[in-house]
């Protein structure tokens, strides 16, 4: 993967963009004896380095779609192009060994070691000893479970949480290029799982995988998305693209409706202040300030104190500060609480980072691209 | 027998069609015994049976001895179905504790007995009649029923009748509503292969003057007249079947009733 | 003479006798669990019965076929073994013959209810990371099956051990003709304590049974699996 096309550019627009890692061509499954099609004549690229998200209600075709990708399920029309080679013409068990798949129950083999069954796929493979024991330790480290310590255990000796993190590690044992998770989350304790996401997205930033994740919730799918995937009845995709355009221009009303009436709201605490383009402060440093920009005193540490004028007030307001690491939701319940049109977003020693103004966002916030 | 084998009996009728649809099975059991008797008599129907087989085939003593097999079992396996499923509850409530598993070992070491030795232990000791041979028949069945009577009842899940109780049912109800109901595939299963088993080592009777088919299939095996035999151990086979679907039938309607 | 002058009189003769038998049920619960196991996974697999059937039409002849194997259980044992003489003879070979016979079934059942318990996570799982047939069954479905089947091999030896000694009356050394032996003296002392000797002979053999599977469960059964 190259690392320039990751790390230019702010905006959408990705030049020529990165190479497509699987591609379906109207792929369609219609189960033998069902009337209608599961998944009906569906076409979507999934770029390299990705994490496409599949959602939608039961029923509606996800898991079949990610299952026809390592052909558990075989596909009754359409291709399926992965890395360039149609999927149907290799070796299905071949093929699966080079696509990492972690499902729901994540369905370790409880007769072997918790080492043995990440070791599973680079056995298979041929790797030698002391390549997949390295391997092992290694992934091991990578999903934050202390090798020493692990390693010889059985599965029935772990709790969910980590039963599922000894599942990832062995979906990526043999490092496939393309990982296909089907709720892998799913069944685990809400606390549990948001640590687990937490830690996903933070492997995912050293791995750099290009991952199909079914969920069936949208928090989720905001939350680790690169994109969504939203399914509706009848197998159809009704759109794919970045979450936040999921959530702010729902392709239709299905869409519109499965992403719920308080999709505005929910999107704001989804929005963290470090990934927005704040609006700008201007530090008062005596003179008289201008522009369209508040301009704000700080104390003597170098904190802001109070504002000195804010663009469309005659009177500035009281100066409220939310931490740089809060969410927009965050930020509107001060401003609410407070009875002020913008608060200070400030960081970890308390200096101003910029502000957040009520205008801007009712008007035109712009988040930055999600990854660093 | 061990419980482990019955997990998935009743689970595999999830729609509700017309009641023959789903008990379409039951009719295996029955096609078998018709087709192999079929089979049999087409058979000897080839066959020149001398005097001396033709004797032993005659359908009137065959009519009475069937009786007699019938009886010996019948009446064996009621009184260890009334000495066993009790006994088996007992053993099964949590107070009986560790003695459970020894009684349990030393259970299934008894089923080793050849019934041919023990049969005719018994002949000897307590006199050659048919009340000697319920007693072998009883020895020899009461462990499988005990044994699948406290397996079957120890794997009800304890979630189960947590709920009942929590609901405030007594122990006794939750032992005839809950527990028993939910141990029926297993027992049934013990049941059914005790009565199996017994149909055959009946035929050991001969040996004590106890009656039933036994008495012309030793005859006829002493004097080498191997197409009677035939005849006669199918009928036993068919005996030995059709009792096991009686146990099916029983089985379905206890079970039917319970869910 | 008691029976224990009996016993202290005859005990080589029965230690020797003893290790007849047991090695009589042996073959025949090895040979029976090598074509349950075969014929399990055959079955599991539905190998029977072509793919193009329906489920209900694959699923109740594989029922069927379970129900057929079952039909040996039926069978009273002397006219078993005494059908079987005029193909197999006589001596050991018709009451391995007539053992392996009978111990099918309740080996079979347990292989096939031993697979049909598998996780479908599990089989999932290993279908996913691209284990093919021949692989899932060897490195998975069986060790996971195998208490199951283990348990399965633990009844049917029981049953064998009664079941074997009907073969004394054809011929079949060991305990078998140690008791029909004694059957035939009956009227004499020496063929009660010969009887006896038998009966009992039969439950030490099962006591030996047990440990050998004590032995093989724990070298056998994958650790993470253990109860």
């Amino acid at each position: 993967m190259s690392e320039a096309v990751d790390s230019v550019s702010v905006d959408e627009g990705r030049g020529g963009g990165p190479r497509t890692m699987i591609s379906l061509q109207q792929v369609s499954k219609t189960y033998p004896k069902a009337e209608a099609p599961a998944v009906r004549e569906l076409t979507m690229d999934v770029p390299e380095g990705d994490i496409v998200m599949l959602i939608g209600p039961s029923g509606c075709g996800k898991t079949t779609t990610l299952k026809m990708m390592n052909r558990l399920i075989e596909p009754t029309g359409g291709r399926i192009v992965l890395d360039g080679d149609d999927v149907t013409d290799v070796n299905a068990d071949e093929l699966r060994r080079r696509i990492g798949y972690v499902i729901q129950q994540v369905g370790l083999f409880p007769h072997l070691t918790i080492a043995a069954n990440i070791a599973v796929v680079p056995k298979m493979l041929g790797w030698d000893r002391n390549r997949t024991a390295k391997r092992v330790d290694e992934l091991l480290h990578l999903v934050g479970m202390e090798p020493g310590q692990y390693r010889d255990r059985y599965p029935r000796q772990l709790s969910g949480g980590q039963a599922q993190r000894v599942g990832v590690a062995r979906g990526l044992a043999a490092d496939p290029p393309l990982m296909l998770m089907d709720e892998p989350f799913g069944a685990i304790d809400p606390i549990t799982r948001e640590r687990l996401q937490d830690e996903f997205a933070g492997l995912q930033q050293q791995v750099r995988k290009t991952i199909c994740f079914v969920t069936h919730d949208l928090t989720e799918a905001v939350k680790l998305g690169d994109k969504i995937a939203v399914f509706g009845p009848g197998g159809t995709l009704e759109q794919y693209d970045t979450p936040d355009e999921v959530l702010t221009r729902p392709a239709n009303e299905f869409v519109a409706e499965f992403v719920g009436s308080g999709a505005a709201v929910r999107r704001l605490s989804l929005l963290e202040l470090a990934r927005l383009e704040l609006d700008e402060v201007v530090i008062s440093t005596g003179g008289a300030p201008a522009g369209n920009h508040p301009v704000v005193a700080l104390d003597d540490a170098g904190r802001p104190e109070r504002w000195l004028s804010v663009p469309g007030t005659d009177q500035p307001p009281p100066l409220v500060t939310v931490p740089l690491t809060g969410t927009v939701y965050d930020a509107v319940d001060v401003m609410l609480d407070a009875g002020v049109p913008l608060v200070a977003v400030v960081d970890g020693d308390g200096e101003s980072r910029g502000a957040l103004r009520w205008q801007t966002l009712i008007g035109d916030l712009r988040a930055k691209r999600r990854r660093p | 027998m061990t419980a482990t084998t019955e997990t998935a009996a009743p689970a595999a009728a999830p729609q509700r069609r017309a009641w023959w649809r789903g008990n379409l099975d039951l009719l295996v059991n029955p096609a078998v015994v018709v087709v192999g008797l079929g089979l049999v008599a087409l058979y000897a129907s080839t066959v020149d049976f001398d005097s001396v087989a033709r004797r032993a085939l005659n359908p009137a003593g065959l009519r009475r001895q069937t009786i007699e097999h019938l009886v010996l079992t019948g009446v064996s396996t009621l009184i260890v179905i009334v000495i066993a499923v009790p006994l088996g509850v007992a053993l099964s409530r949590d107070a009986v504790g560790r003695s459970r598993g020894a009684v349990l070992a030393v259970g299934g070491f008894l089923q080793a007995l050849p019934p041919l030795g023990v049969v005719v232990l018994i002949g000897f000791w307590l006199g050659f009649e048919p009340s000697s041979m319920i007693l072998a028949l009883v020895l020899a069945s009461l462990l499988p029923v005990l044994t699948n009577t406290v397996v079957g009842l120890r794997q009800v899940d304890d979630a189960m009748i947590e709920a009942a109780r929590g609901m405030g049912m007594t122990a006794w109800r939750t032992l005839l509503g809950v527990e028993l109901p939910l141990a029926i595939p297993v027992m049934m299963a013990g049941i059914r292969v005790a009565l199996v088993l017994n149909v055959g080592t009946a035929t050991f009777g001969a040996f004590i003057g106890a009656g039933g088919l036994g008495v012309p299939l030793f005859s006829m095996l002493k004097l080498f007249r191997l197409d009677a035999v035939l005849v006669i151990a199918s009928l036993v086979a068919a005996l030995a079947l059709l009792v096991d679907w009686f146990g099916a039938i029983v089985e379905r309607l206890v079970a039917g009733r319970a869910s | 003479m008691t029976f224990l002058d009996y016993l202290s009189q005859e005990w080589v003769e029965l230690v020797i006798l003893g290790r007849i038998s047991f090695l009589i049920v042996l073959y025949a619960v090895l040979a029976a669990t090598a074509v349950s196991v075969l014929v399990g996974i055959a079955l599991y697999t539905n190998r029977f019965t072509p793919e193009s059937w329906s489920r209900t039409a694959r699923k109740g002849s594989q029922d069927t076929l379970l129900v057929a194997s079952a039909l040996a259980l039926t069978v009273p044992s002397l006219a078993l073994f005494g059908l079987l003489q005029k193909w197999v003879g006589l001596g050991a070979t018709i009451t391995i013959a007539a053992l392996v016979i009978y111990g099918i079934y309740p080996i079979l059942r347990n292989v096939v209810a031993g697979l049909n318990a598998v996780d479908p996570a599990v089989l999932e799982a290993a279908k996913g990371v691209g284990m093919g047939a021949v692989r899932r069954m060897i490195r998975v479905q069986l060790p996971l099956a195998w208490p199951v089947i283990l348990s399965g091999l633990r009844v049917a030896t029981l049953i064998l051990i009664a079941i074997h000694v009907v073969g004394g009356a054809f011929g079949t050394p060991g305990y078998p003709d140690l008791l029909v032996d004694g059957l035939a003296g009956y009227g004499t002392p020496g063929g009660l304590y010969a009887v006896v000797s038998a009966v009992i002979g039969c439950v030490v053999i099962a006591l030996v049974f047990e440990l050998v599977f004590l032995l093989v469960k724990r070298l056998t059964t994958p650790r993470g699996i253990r109860v």
